[in-house]
Parts: structure tokens; C-alpha cells; sequence
């Protein structure tokens, strides 16, 4: 079942509830957007108009034709997002594990701005209300604490889920909308000219003909850095809640910017000086109320960074790009998930920002570097969909990326500036990079060393030993987990397992293979005896949006096998199946550790260790395939993958 | 699309009754016995469908190619160092 299905209808519910999950970052943009494209600069007609001008083309180019229109086709059972895109495409580029590694590490860092940026945004504009100028100001110690308390609230609360104020966000952002509609219309109509500014000439005065024209495409960008955010939540909305609802959205944004252009333009003075226009707009009246709205949108868009957050990550781990960390499941709310280390993270990520940067507009300096660099990845990904997929004609698909490949470069390019306000990011994103790296490298080295045999010679010794009665039994059912796609196949640490030192005598010996689907809600599952009642194998089909629950898909199998009478559960060894009838199940779960017989080159070497490492601070293999409950023996096993060769061991002749 | 002649190798040999074989090596080696392990190759690396055999001893057929001690008895061979096989079942020949 696709996790959207719930939401692929349209009804006024559905749509609601779109502009509640979909649109809170880049609908908290005109907060600071065209604020940050004045700047210090003399307010005059070419830099508001231009700026309008570039921003309302930027909505149109890059949020419109490339995420509304195009980027949604590229929906996998419904799901969005970097992963689920490199799902749909990875057979067909070998290479293009770089670019989803980028793509998910610059989204991810970025990221980390969106709480800060917005939630202080909202609270600065308290500083306009009467009794609050000398208290809130921008920068100073007390907005700071609002801030970080805010924020901190917001991530200590994650643990619960959002199930309760979920429901609220929805209407809330409807809210938002339609005043940043009002608002914006309210100044128009003082000002009707100022639409004239959707002419793309005035765009690209500004860019060419104004002094340093071009880098403002850096402050432009801020309107659309919500953009990919968008697309990783097509799964939770459907691509028509999204489509019908960013008409209401863009006209609501188009309106606010317009808005502050038409204050800027009848304002009088000739710099911003601190004022932000998105509050100026506002009736004085009316400060208090749209203040509160701007809060709780800001808390929404935050809400919807962290939720993404953990839904990547999520993903991450389940395609192999991760290690397995503690993932919970707050609520009973389908796809709701909770982790509890990356909300650490980004908590403490948002707490060095907002102490580092202090006021929204320096952290408007830093932001949107990473986006860029996260929409070239995503245009390279969605440019193999739409040949190998979607089979459109090579040059239509290379005439589309050329389009957006200029624009995305020309913001990279403005963006690059950025770098020396955000250069902290660039350790924060290296480390993101290389646990992806490596953990995706280190098990291509692991896959690489797995040894497998033939299963079907080793049947009959597994038959004579269940039948040898002069060896202990060790369990009833004795169950590995395999990583053989093959039924006919196991790996020869399965086999030494079970023969090697005391020999495992059970009665049913079962293999069980997960098998992560690059659909991402598939739950299905086969079975195959390969000695009736004896040895049987299982593969389990589970979809990369599915925390794999070992144990209960084994019980629930078993259980069904049972049922339909294809299997006898056997009684248990020590003859207590009188007192307690619960089957007797053991998982036996290989651990394998870096031996020191080891000879590596460089790379592999430090991608290794890196590995071991990183796997240490993760969760136990047996935590990461669900097998909290049962009976789970652990060994561990020495990963030999270049054993030393060159050990010249003399034997010294005895001294007489 | 390219054929893999690592997966028609797997796909004939685990038929087989009698899995002795001879493999010569493009060096002319020529080296008996079973093949009695396998090692995947990366796709994304693009590697054939098994990159590496193990060739043991026909006695060691059950003894996963490691002696008493766990040392590697036999030899590990790289598919692209394969020349043929001749498979004493049927003897066939296989040509890389």
C-alpha cells in the first residue's frame, strides 16, 4: 500500500492538510527574502523592482516548472524525496550514489538554518509592537533566550510525536496564507504599479545593469529554498493535493512580495535600516496577532525540517547509507517516526546557529549555499528518471536540464559568496558526507569478502546432525539471518556456525533473508522447504520506508505456516512444552569485527576502520533487526578480507 | 547488454553431479579440483555477477576449503583470470 494513498483523493481535508505539512518552509520565506535583497542598499525602483521581478521568475522557473511540475512526476509508490528518487534510477547510473550522497548531506545542513532563521525572523518583529522596542532587538540577549527556548521546546517535545498539534497545522497555514494574501493585497491596491514588477525585464536589469546586480541572486534564492524540501514530502500529501494547493500558496507569496515592493516604494526613506518589510505591511493593530501567526508558522516550517529530517535519515539507514540508530515510533500515525540522536543533532545544530549568528539577517548571509548544491543533484538524478523512465526524448531532457542547470548554477555561483559566513558547515557537512560514504563503501567492501557455498551440500549433514541424538539440542528452532538473494545459497559462516566447535543440533533449521525493496511500502514474504519441516528458507520483501521487524514478520510467518498446517512447531528440548507451549525460537546473529590478519590498501583500510567505528557508536545488529524479544545468541566472527601473506615465521634450531 | 558468462558458469556448475572441474587460467595455469565457495561481485563497480571462486581440493569437499587450523586451503580465482573450464561431468568446455 502506498503510504499516501489516505491523501491521494482531493477533498477540502486533503488540501488543508497539504499546506500544513507542505509549505511551511517555503511559505515562511517572505519573512525574510526581500528583506534580504535590500539589505543596505539605497532603496530605489531598480533593486525593488528587480528584486520582485527575480524572485517572482525564480518561483515561476525553479519552484514551479521544476518542482511542481516536473520533479513531482518523479514519485516512487508515491514517495518523494533524494532517496526515493536514487531508488527509482540507480540501475540505470552506476556513479550515482555520489550525487544522492551530496544531495542528502547539503539538505540536511542547510537545513539546520530553517528553525533558527524563521522562528527568529518572527520573534524580531515583536520589536515593532509598542513597550517591546527597547527589549527585543535583534542580536540582543533576550530574543536570543525567546529563540532558543522556543526551539529547545520544540525539540524536547519531538519524543511525544505530533499527532495531538498535527492536526492544527493544517488550518494554521491557511491562516498564514491568506494573511500574507491580505496583507499584501492591502498595499497593492495603495500602489497598483508595483505589478508591473512581474515583467522579467526588470529581473534582469537588476542582474546585469545594477552594481553587483548578480550576487543578489544569493538573497533571490532564499524564496525557493523550501523547494526540495517540497518534493521530500510528496508522499504524505499525493501530487494533486500539492499541485491544486501551491495556486493558493504562490499567489499568497507573490502577493506578500509584492506587498513589501509597493511599502518599499512609498516608505520615503532611502534605507531599510533594520525594518523588515514583511512586518511593516502590517497594520499597527494588527502587530500582536500576526506576529503570534508568523511564530507558529515559523514553529510549523521548523516542524516540518525536523520531521524530514528524520524521515531521510530513516531512509538513509534502510538503504545502507546510515548506521542503524535508535528509531521510534512516537504515535500510532503511519510514516510518524522519532530519532532520537538526529534530533540531538539538529537541536544542538540550531542552538550553535542562533549563538553564532545572532539576528536572521546574518544568518540570511549563510543560507541557501547547501540547497543549490542539494537541486543539481536532484536535476542530475530526475534527468535519469526522465530518460530511463519516463523515456522522454533525449533532447527535450537535456534542453530542460540546460534550462535548469544555468539557473541553478548562476545561484550556486551567487551562493559561493556564502561560504566564508558559513564556513562551520562545511565540518558539519564532511561529517554527514563521510558517514554516508563510508558506511555505503565499507558494506560494498563487506559484500565484496562474503563467502557464500552451496546450501544444497551441506543438507544432508544438517538432516544427519538433527537426527543425532548423542548431541545436545541446542534449540527447537534455530534461525539466521542470510544475505543470499539465492535460495540455494547461504554464506559459509552460516554453515561453520551451525558445524563448527559444538555443533547446533535443532529441530527446524531456518534461513531468513530481508530483502529492501527499491518500492518503498512493500511487506511480502515467501517461503521454500528445502528439507520438509527441517530447513526452510524465507525471504522477506520489505520496502525502504519499512522499519524491518525481524522478529515479528518471522512469528507472524511462522504462525500462518502453522495455520495452514504446513508446519509442526515441535516441541521444546528440555521437554517443558507441558508447562509453557510458547515455541522454542533462537536467533543466532553473526557479528563480525575488523581482525588484525589484515593487509588493506589505504583506502579501503581507513573506509574500514571508519566503518568499525562508526558501527560502534550505532545500534547492536541484534537491536537493528528487531529482535529485541527473543532468545538471540550473538557471535562474533573475524572479518579476514587481505589476510597477511608475507609472515616469514622461521623455526630457530635448538641450541645444543 | 553485455552477457555475463560469471552467472552462466554459476547457473551450470550448481547442476552439476559431479562438480570436478579443470579451470585453465589465461596464464596457462591449469589448476583441478571443486569450486567449492563463491565470491559476488559489485554491479555498481561494474564486476561480474561472482567475482571470485574458490577451487579446493575434491576432498575437501565438505571442509568449506579451510583446513583444521582455518587457514584458506586451495585457491581463490578470479573470474577475469579464467580462460575455460572443462567440466568432467559432461565434459563440456567453457570458453571466457
Amino acid at each position: 500500500m502506498s503510504g499516501s494513498s489516505a491523501f491521494k483523493k482531493v477533498t477540502i481535508t486533503s488540501l488543508v492538510v497539504a499546506l500544513g505539512i507542505i509549505y511551511g518552509d517555503i511559505g515562511t520565506s517572505p519573512l525574510y527574502a526581500l528583506r534580504a535583497v535590500i539589505g543596505e542598499r539605497p532603496i530605489d525602483f531598480e533593486l525593488v523592482y528587480g528584486g520582485v521581478s527575480c524572485i517572482f521568475w525564480t518561483l515561476v522557473f525553479q519552484t514551479t516548472v521544476k518542482y511542481i511540475w516536473l520533479t513531482l512526476k518523479a514519485d516512487n509508490d508515491g514517495e518523494g524525496g533524494v532517496f526515493s528518487l536514487y531508488a527509482l534510477v540507480r540501475r540505470y547510473g552506476k556513479k550515482l550514489v555520489i550525487p544522492t550522497i551530496l544531495g542528502a548531506t547539503t539538505l540536511l545542513a542547510d537545513g539546520i538554518i530553517t528553525p533558527p532563521i524563521t522562528v527568529a525572523s518572527a520573534i524580531e518583529g515583536l520589536g515593532m509592537v509598542k513597550g517591546f522596542e527597547t527589549t527585543i532587538i535583534p542580536g540582543e540577549k533576550v530574543t536570543i533566550l525567546i529563540v532558543l527556548g522556543i526551539l529547545s521546546l520544540l525539540f524536547f517535545f519531538q519524543r511525544f510525536g505530533t499527532q495531538a498539534i498535527g492536526k492544527f497545522f493544517g488550518p494554521m497555514m491557511v491562516v498564514w496564507f491568506g494573511m500574507l494574501l491580505t496583507l499584501g493585497m492591502g498595499q497593492i491596491i495603495h500602489y497598483p504599479q508595483v505589478l508591473l514588477a512581474l515583467s522579467p525585464h526588470y529581473g534582469y536589469n537588476l542582474l546585469l545593469h545594477y552594481p553587483k546586480g548578480f550576487w543578489l541572486l544569493g538573497a533571490v534564492f532564499l524564496c525557493t529554498t523550501g523547494a526540495e524540501a517540497l518534493y521530500s514530502d510528496l508522499g504524505h500529501c499525493g501530487i494533486k493535493n500539492i499541485r491544486i494547493t501551491w495556486i493558493f500558496v504562490k499567489i499568497s507569496l507573490v502577493a506578500c512580495y509584492l506587498g513589501q515592493a509597493a511599502w518599499l516604494m512609498q516608505q520615503g526613506q532611502p534605507l531599510l535600516a533594520g525594518r523588515n518589510p514583511f512586518f511593516e505591511i502590517m497594520p499597527h493593530w494588527f502587530l500582536i496577532p500576526g506576529i503570534l501567526i508568523a511564530t507558529s508558522a515559523a514553529i510549523i516550517a521548523s516542524q516540518a525540517l525536523i520531521s524530514g529530517s528524520f524521515t531521510l535519515i530513516s531512509e538513509a539507514m534502510n538503504l545502507n547509507f546510515w548506521p542503524r540508530v535508535t528509531l521510534r515510533q512516537p504515535t500510532e500515525l503511519k510514516g510518524q517516526i522519532y530519532i532520537p540522536s538526529v534530533n540531538t543533532i539538529i537541536w544542538i545544530g540550531c542552538i550553535l546557529m542562533i549563538l553564532y549568528f545572532q539576528t536572521s539577517s546574518h544568518m540570511e548571509a549563510a543560507y541557501g549555499f547547501s540547497i543549490t548544491i542539494a537541486m543539481m543533484m536532484t536535476s542530475v538524478l530526475l534527468t535519469y528518471f526522465l530518460i530511463y523512465k519516463l523515456k522522454w526524448n533525449k533532447y527535450l531532457v537535456f534542453g530542460l536540464l540546460l534550462m535548469f542547470a544555468t539557473v541553478e548554477t548562476s545561484f550556486f555561483i551567487a551562493n559561493v559568496v556564502k561560504l566564508k559566513e558559513r564556513w562551520m558547515f562545511l565540518f558539519f557537512e564532511l561529517f554527514i558526507f563521510m558517514t554516508m560514504y563510508v558506511w555505503y563503501y565499507a558494506r560494498k567492501i563487506n559484500n565484496r569478502f562474503i563467502k557464500f557455498i552451496d546450501l544444497g551440500k551441506f543438507v544432508s549433514q544438517i538432516r544427519d546432525l538433527n537426527q543425532d541424538d548423542s548431541i545436545p539440542k541446542f534449540s527447537t528452532h534455530l534461525i539466521y539471518l542470510t544475505k543470499a538473494n539465492n535460495r540455494h545459497e547461504i554464506e559459509e559462516k552460516i554453515i561453520k556456525s551451525i558445524f563448527s566447535k559444538k555443533p547446533k543440533r535443532a529441530d527446524v533449521y531456518w534461513f531468513v533473508h530481508l530483502n529492501r525493496t527499491e518500492s518503498p511500502y512493500t511487506l511480502n514474504y515467501d517461503v521454500s522447504e528445502l528439507v520438509e519441516n527441517k530447513v526452510i528458507r524465507i525471504n522477506i520483501n520489505v520496502g525502504f520506508r519499512i522499519q524491518p521487524r525481524t522478529e515479528f514478520y518471522f512469528k507472524k510467518i511462522v504462525q500462518e505456516l502453522v495455520a495452514n498446517k504446513e508446519l509442526n512447531l515441535h516441541i521444546r528440548p528440555d521437554g517443558s512444552t507441558k508447562y509453557n507451549p510458547e515455541p522454542d525460537f533462537k536467533f543466532v546473529v553473526i557479528e563480525k569485527f575488523l581482525s588484525v590478519e589484515n593487509e588493506f590498501a589505504l583506502r579501503e583500510g581507513l573506509i574500514l576502520n571508519a566503518y568499525f567505528f562508526l558501527k560502534r557508536l550505532g545500534q547492536s545488529d541484534k537491536k537493528a533487526f528487531g529482535l529485541d524479544k527473543s532468545d538471540v545468541v550473538i557471535e562474533q566472527v573475524p572479518l579476514v578480507y587481505h589476510p597477511i601473506t608475507s609472515i616469514q615465521l622461521v623455526r630457530n634450531k635448538k641450541c645444543s | 547488454m553485455k552477457r555475463d558468462l560469471s552467472e552462466e558458469l554459476y547457473k551450470k556448475y550448481f547442476r552439476l553431479n559431479d562438480r570436478k572441474v579443470e579451470i585453465t587460467l589465461k596464464n596457462n595455469v591449469v589448476l583441478k579440483g571443486i569450486l567449492v565457495g563463491f565470491f559476488r561481485g559489485d554491479e555498481d563497480a561494474e564486476e561480474p555477477c561472482i567475482e571470485r571462486w574458490h577451487l579446493a581440493d575434491e576432498k575437501n569437499e565438505f571442509s568449506l576449503g579451510l583446513d583444521a587450523f582455518g587457514f584458506l586451503s586451495g585457491t581463490i580465482v578470479k573470474q577475469k583470470d579464467i580462460a575455460e573450464i572443462l567440466f568432467f561431468e559432461d565434459n563440456s568446455v567453457m570458453k571466457f
